[in-house]
């Protein structure tokens, strides 16, 4: 009577190798893709067979020598023995190198999808639960015993010589394919342990970022709040003059064109990835949720640099708008109006060339109309040099001589300055000749050699200053109230400035020398 | 208010900076007073880095009332100490004092007296024109030697305007008048460095003196640009007389300089104003080279264009800063990644 039994047969390794794939990347499944998991499987096996396979072959040649037809002698016996016993151990040590390696790869793999899928899929469940069949493949196998045939077993009729290599080889076999098998398992375990981590860190942070990204989270308000898109600088040489919510509208300008593809998540994954000097994304002991938002944020600012291209300058991304040349027009002409004052009527910059060095510059504005818009602004006639067209309706705009855009200290500076200068006039020991203003002049006159370096009755300039300086006294009176503001931009109540320098019994001030 | 610093000025400078050929124009870089000294040995230590063609078209002048500034400079550099003889050697009603100094005792030859006393130094600069217009010719000579007439040169002056060295800066710029003459062709920057509270030794008595020297040094380069104003009967020229010793007058013919600027320290550290308008010099005076090539491109381009004076300069972004704009970059990102997470989520 027939006896079938339905039990699979094992193949061995040599039967293996022509089944199994030998994949460039074992690993691909983890990145997406519909991979089945008894594919997956395969993969992993098929590397840990590669590396195996060297193995294979030195055992083959092995058994080579013991060819049946020839003589064998007992120290050729010990020999293969040795031999064969050092192959199985270099079988065992090139497995675990494999293991570890691929263990490694699927955590810095997982990593990376992680940290991409917080970025574009947020609201996807981790593919865990496709993997959890692999678990079902992964089984401990206890490694078969190899026999040690003596001289006296194999030196016998080539036949029988025959038929005892070719058990000693399937026994071999048989030993390598566990091996292999068993080191599947172990990588596969490592997976799932990983995927098990990964799950439970992806529930925990997703309801993490929702707080933070919702309305009164610490996100939301950082990008709805225009204070924190206002940037300065330390430097008071360099100015700022988007305001928060420009800022806000170029953001969601660039954004609405902007898109990630594949390799630039994989360069953004890298980049949190160096960034975490090893500390892992998921798992017990991983990175603080603020802390990955941050480094996500600056890794992909990164990106988005790069992809929009903005090398023509950062007002370049102004020129989308339909106003832009009005709007920028604008800007300039409110300049003009603010600090530029104090050029004009202090600091005479355009008569005596003193300028605030290394202000700054901005290139690649875009906008042919823009002479138009800021000539019109400053009324006609006045020439606006610092721009001027250039081939391909670029536009340079750099001026680095000027107070214009100079912070509010350095306005404060100047106002200092003045202060200092009027106290020096007015100090105490000049008061005694209350309302007598010619002994008050008499005073200063007689003094006036501390202050001013080239004081000469008939040479130097003193005189010319005297002059300068009563005009411009007379002019800061008469102007109080307007220039207050500008020279200010509006950081100190009307008329604090001049009420401070000039005091209202001082209006009609005669600073003239008496002589001339 | 988010705070963005850094620029990245010599990431790829530093690549050829040895073969670079910085200096078109030959410059003669003074330094006036302890501060500017400073901040001009310090552009003497960097060029040293520069090529041998570059340097030769470099030279250095320091003067200084503190006599300690001569041990704080290389030996081979030129130095000019602003003293007076002892106060009864000096002789009274010399014009050459008076003219700053009615009364002779009034002169106060404390080191406390420079600060306060711009006179002082103006006095000093005066008795020590001779060596002072010496140095200055031989500089000239040394960097950009005379030839058929015509000499193109560049002269950086630097003075602290709160200091009271810089009551000498007059004297100067009669020096500078009197040495181009006709003979060469050189314009003149000046580079004048703001007082800061914060980097005063006394901010409540110092810091006042120091703002009184600045206000009052403005206005003397305004009075001696040439500008007129009110009735125009003593301003509207740009020359103007100093006497100097011994008893001999100099007409300092306009225009004194052509461009002058004022460099503010980033932050209240003096090593940090060292470095910060050392770096601005170098710029400037390496004119054939990165920032200072754009620079005097700009400045010659609008001189040209300008109608007149007054419209040639005004207005600033630099919103172009690479810290703002890092800034700003990361500030979109956290925009993109709170879309995301709060559209999904």
């Amino acid at each position: 009577m027939a006896r079938f039994s339905f039990r699979r047969k094992r193949l061995s390794f040599s039967e293996q190798t022509n089944r199994v794939p030998s994949a460039v990347d074992p690993l691909d499944f983890l990145g997406g893709g519909r991979t089945a998991s008894r594919d997956a499987y395969s993969q992993i096996h098929g590397a840990i067979h590669g590396v195996l396979s060297e193995v294979e072959r030195s055992i083959g040649s092995l058994f080579e020598r013991l060819r049946p037809d020839g003589n064998i002698s007992d120290r050729m016996v010990l020999e293969a023995n040795a031999e064969l016993r050092a192959e199985l151990a270099r079988a065992n040590t090139f497995a675990d190198v494999k293991r570890d390696e691929m263990l490694i790869n699927i955590g810095s793999r997982l990593e990376s999808l992680f940290i991409q899928r917080l970025v574009i899929a947020p609201d996807e469940e981790p593919p865990v639960r496709r993997w959890t069949a692999l678990a079902d493949r992964a089984i401990q196998r206890e490694l078969p015993m190899v026999s040690e045939p003596s001289h006296a077993n194999l030196d016998v009729s080539p036949k029988d010589r025959k038929k005892r290599l070719a058990r000693w080889q399937a026994e071999t076999d048989q030993y390598l394919e566990t091996v292999c098998l068993n080191h599947v398992r172990e990588v596969i375990n490592g997976l799932l342990e990983e995927l098990n981590e990964y799950s439970v860190s992806w529930m925990e942070l997703v309801v993490d970022l929702r707080r933070l990204s919702t309305s009164g989270g610490r996100l939301y308000q950082e990008v709805t709040d225009a204070e924190h898109w206002t940037f300065d600088s330390d430097d008071p040489t360099v100015k700022n003059l988007l305001t928060g919510g420009q800022a806000q509208d170029i953001a969601m300008r660039i954004l609405g064109r902007f898109q990630l593809g594949n390799q630039e998540l994989a360069d953004i994954a890298e980049k949190v990835h160096d960034s975490l000097a090893g500390k892992p994304v998921y798992g017990s002991n991983r990175v603080d949720p603020v802390e990955l938002q941050e480094l996500l944020a600056r890794a992909t600012a990164h990106k988005i640099q790069e992809t929009v291209s903005i090398d023509t300058g950062f007002l370049s991304l102004m020129s989308n708008g339909s106003r832009f040349g009005e709007e920028l027009g604008e800007l300039l002409v409110d300049m003009h109006m603010g600090a530029s004052a104090m050029e004009e009527k202090m600091w005479r910059v355009g008569d005596v060339r003193v300028g605030h060095v290394d202000s700054a510059s901005g290139v690649g504005i875009t906008a042919s109309n823009l002479h138009d818009s800021v000539l019109r602004g400053l009324g006609g006639g006045r020439k606006f040099a610092a721009v001027e067209g250039h081939p391909g309706d670029n536009h340079r705009f750099e001026v680095q001589m000027s107070t214009v855009g100079a912070p509010v200290s350095d306005l404060a500076i100047f106002r200092d300055m003045v202060n200092a200068w009027y106290a020096w006039h007015f100090e105490d020991v000049r008061g005694g000749n209350n309302g007598d203003t010619s002994g008050w002049l008499a005073s200063v006159s007689k003094e006036s050699w501390k202050l001013y370096p080239d004081i000469g009755e008939d040479t130097g300039v003193r005189r010319a200053i005297i002059e300068l300086i009563d005009d411009d006294l007379k002019k800061l009176w008469n102007g109080r109230e307007d220039i207050a503001t500008r020279l200010t931009n509006g950081s100190f109540t009307d008329g604090d400035l001049l009420n401070g320098v000039v005091k209202p019994q001082d209006k009609i001030l005669n600073t003239a020398d008496p002589d001339s | 208010m988010v705070t963005q610093t850094g620029r990245d000025f010599d990431g790829p400078r530093a690549v050829n900076a040895k073969l670079a050929n910085r200096i078109a124009s030959p410059s003669v870089v003074i330094g006036l007073g302890s501060t500017s000294c400073q901040i001009a040995r310090r552009l003497d230590e960097v060029s040293s880095a520069w090529s041998f063609s570059d340097r030769k078209s470099l030279g250095f002048l320091y003067m200084d009332t503190r006599e300690a500034t001569r041990g704080e400079i290389s030996r081979s550099s030129r130095f000019i100490p602003l003293t007076l003889p002892h106060f009864s050697n000096l002789r009274d009603m010399r014009p050459w004092i008076t003219e700053c100094v009615p009364e002779l005792k009034n002169l106060s030859l404390s080191r406390e007296g420079a600060l306060g006393t711009l006179a002082n130094a103006g006095v000093a600069g005066r008795f020590n024109y001779g060596n002072l217009r010496g140095h200055i010719d031989a500089t000239i000579e040394q960097v950009c030697p005379y030839y058929e007439g015509v000499t193109y040169l560049r002269v950086h002056v630097i003075a602290f305007l709160g200091g009271g060295t810089v009551g000498a800066l007059p004297v100067l710029l009669a020096a500078l008048a009197e040495a181009r003459g006709t003979s060469y062709n050189f314009s003149v920057v000046l580079h004048l460095v703001l007082p800061q509270r914060g980097m005063s030794r006394d901010p409540e008595t110092t810091y006042p003196l120091q703002l009184r020297n600045a206000y009052s040094t403005l206005q003397f380069l305004r009075a001696a640009s040439g500008i007129e104003v009110g009735k125009g009967e003593f301003t509207g020229k740009d020359s103007y007389n100093v006497t100097v010793y011994p008893d001999k007058i100099i007409n300092a013919l306009g225009p004194h300089f052509d461009v002058a600027l004022l460099h503010r320290s980033p932050k209240d550290s003096l090593p940090v104003q060292r470095v910060h308008v050392a770096r601005i010099l170098e710029g400037l005076v390496a004119d054939a080279w990165g920032t200072g090539q754009d620079w005097w491109a700009r400045y010659h381009e609008t001189m040209r264009e300008a109608n007149n004076n007054a419209d040639a300069r005004f207005g600033s972004i630099s919103s172009r800063e690479v810290g703002l704009l890092e800034g700003f970059f990361v500030q979109t990102a956290k925009q993109y990644l709170q879309n995301q997470w709060r559209t999904q989520l």
